[in-house]
């Protein structure tokens, strides 16, 4: 296990130093000169512009100015702001880290339960009504871009039918419609493999086992069944959680939530770079870290995976 | 491919001589893709996800010639109209058709969809191809490209190279080839591995054949399955990436018709003028929603022993 722990631990480092030496080269290929960006409209003399440049290590090669980029983020210094001239930009992300966490997790815990029951539930029935139905649902809810669902939830349940307010997290009635938004498409993604991995064991021995000595039906599906088929779904728990992520950007936007998505999408509308790449080499961090926990419990929980 | 010719040509050869019924023969003949259609023919979701791809592709070839007005003329008379005769599906908040407005869309949303699952099948299938059949430092140097890529959750890094490349359609396909074209490499090289260990391969060493030749004439025709399907899905995907970035504002500028974007601009008016956002929504969900039906029905189609039944 220590072995198998070692390399996935090796492979994560080497993804988080190419992802942020890609986003980092590339936010320094943007258009613009960063001190310019900076300054604003202020009109400054090329000394001062040269002075600030060797203050901010601009005028060193390229790889240089990614090693500070790296030792300041390591202490959570990821420069500052180009819009909110001289902010830090952990004090610009900050707030939203945790608006983003919470309905975030919401949302994840809500696509993993809907894809449980969805995903369970249509195995058990399989090729009835209930099970096409649940399918159908499922492809629709991969087919529809968050952004749509949006729409279309906002003008039923806050404009027609009045039931749920719009926009912000004030109270948790605003937490419905921006949660079932951003978990649908990942819980249709998880409902339709769970119900692929429920068929293949439902027909094992062991279940005719557990039902021949008598366990009662639910039984039977929960602990022989559900707990076998779920292994195959925890490879794309890594992927739900990227889908969340990402999709925020969106529904965060479209619900005026002032999480981690809305402050990025402001910071690309406003070009404010260091603020982009900032969340950028954040959430990829929370990614790859996410994907590392679950390859070490997908490890952990089927040794096949370590020793191959 | 040429294993199933010789076994349905034998196959007829044999009724022939046994003088069997020659109706029942006929499908054995046609091989693997004749199979392959057929099977996509029972599959009603898929065949009717088909139609509807042809006939939007037919609409926007003839939308010119219908006589509709142009998607980008203003009309400030009739501003925010409900669906009537002389406009469809009504206006929106500049008096512009939107009927023409989303047969434009539709049009920017299926060639950005499919340059890009073009590009990206071309270059991922490639290097997959090379990586899994060189192997050693080749293959090292583009999985760990490969895994660079997957370090970002998807779109974001989608969001981030938008933000910096100048706007453009060509820059919104660069980006979308950029962030997907490893999962087409990571398909073909793990079905390169299990093929060229296999018998086929090795005699096609033997006559002498060219590494080249190897990959793209033996190997890559017994991989295609999985990547038509995939490329179907991809379509799906794409469509959805692009249309999730012009609605950031990041994708297809404006006064270019696109579907994410006369979503965003609708959004204002959801409160007066919902069919200005429920339009183009509609139509981006049928789209997706169609490739992945189809994308569904080819993989039943092309690999009966994945068969959900």
């Amino acid at each position: 296990m220590s072995r198998y722990l070692f390399q996935r631990l090796i492979a994560t480092v080497f993804s988080l130093f190419a992802a942020t030496l890609i986003a980092f080269l590339a936010s320094r290929l943007a258009p613009g000169d960063p001190i310019r960006l900076m300054l604003g409209d202020r009109a400054v003399s090329s000394q001062v512009v040269h002075q600030l440049q060797q203050q901010y290590g601009l005028d060193q090669p390229i790889l240089v100015q990614y090693g500070y980029f790296v030792r300041n983020a390591l202490i959570g210094d990821f420069g500052t702001s180009y819009y909110y001239t001289g902010k830090p930009v952990l004090e610009v992300i900050a707030p939203g880290i945790w608006v983003s966490l919470q309905w975030e997790s919401l949302s994840l815990a809500l696509a993993v339960f809907g894809a449980l029951v969805l995903g369970v539930l249509s195995a058990l029935k399989q090729n009835s009504w209930l099970d096409h139905l649940i399918m159908l649902f499922a492809l629709s809810g991969i087919s529809l871009p968050s952004f749509a669902l949006a729409t279309f939830l906002m003008v039923i349940f806050s404009l027609q039918l009045g039931l749920l307010p719009v926009a912000g997290l004030d109270s948790p009635a605003h937490f419905i419609l921006p949660c079932l938004t951003l978990a649908a498409q990942p819980a249709a993604l998880l409902a339709r493999l769970l119900r692929a991995s429920m068929l293949e064991v439902i027909n094992q021995e062991y279940m005719r086992t557990a039902r021949a000595k008598g366990l009662g039906e639910m039984a039977v599906i929960l602990r022989h069944g559900l707990k076998n088929a779920l292994l195959p779904s925890l490879t794309v728990l890594g992927i739900m959680v990227g889908r969340i992520m990402a999709g925020s950007f969106l529904v965060e936007t479209v619900f005026s939530i002032p999480g981690l998505g809305r402050i990025g999408v402001q910071a690309v509308v406003e070009r404010d770079y260091p603020v982009i790449l900032g969340i950028t080499v954040l959430l990829s961090f929370a990614f790859l870290f996410v994907t590392f926990v679950v390859d070490l419990l997908y490890g952990f929980l089927d040794p096949r995976i370590r020793y191959a | 491919m040429s294993s199933a010719a010789t076994q349905s040509s034998s196959s007829s050869d044999l009724a022939g001589i046994l003088d069997v019924d020659r109706t029942v023969a006929t499908r054995t003949r046609s091989g693997l893709w004749g199979d392959a259609w057929y099977r996509l023919r029972k599959n009603r979701a898929a065949i009717l996800s088909l139609g509807f791809l042809i006939a939007l592709v037919a609409i926007i070839v003839l939308a010119p010639y219908l006589g509709e007005p142009s998607p980008l003329t203003q009309d400030l008379d009739h501003i925010d109209e409900a669906p009537s005769a002389a406009h469809l599906l009504g206006t929106d908040e500049l008096g512009r058709d939107m009927l023409s407005r989303l047969i434009n869309g539709a049009q920017v949303s299926l060639m950005v969809g499919l340059t890009v699952q073009t590009c990206e099948t071309v270059i991922g299938t490639l290097l997959g191809l090379i990586a899994g059949y060189y192997g050693g430092v080749v293959d090292m140097i583009i999985m760990r490209i490969v895994d660079t890529v997957y370090a970002f959750p998807p779109f974001l890094f989608a969001v981030f190279m938008a933000a910096i490349l100048p706007p453009s359609v060509w820059s919104i396909i660069l980006v979308l080839v950029l962030v997907s074209w490893p999962w087409e490499a990571r398909v073909t090289r793990g079905m390169v591995l299990s093929l060229k260990e296999s018998e086929f391969v090795t005699s096609a060493r033997v006559v002498g054949a060219s590494n080249w030749r190897i990959m793209l004439r033996h190997i890559l025709p017994n991989a295609l399955s999985p990547l038509i399907v995939g490329f179907s899905l991809g379509i799906a995907g794409t469509i959805m990436a692009e249309s999730g970035l012009s609605f950031l504002g990041i994708g297809i500028r404006p006064p270019t018709p696109s579907w994410g974007g006369m979503i965003d601009q609708g959004r204002l008016f959801l409160r007066v003028y919902p069919h200005l956002a429920i339009f183009p929504s509609i139509a981006l969900a049928l789209t997706v929603l169609a490739f992945n039906f189809l994308g569904d029905g080819l993989r039943d189609a092309l690999d009966p022993r994945l068969r959900k039944d």
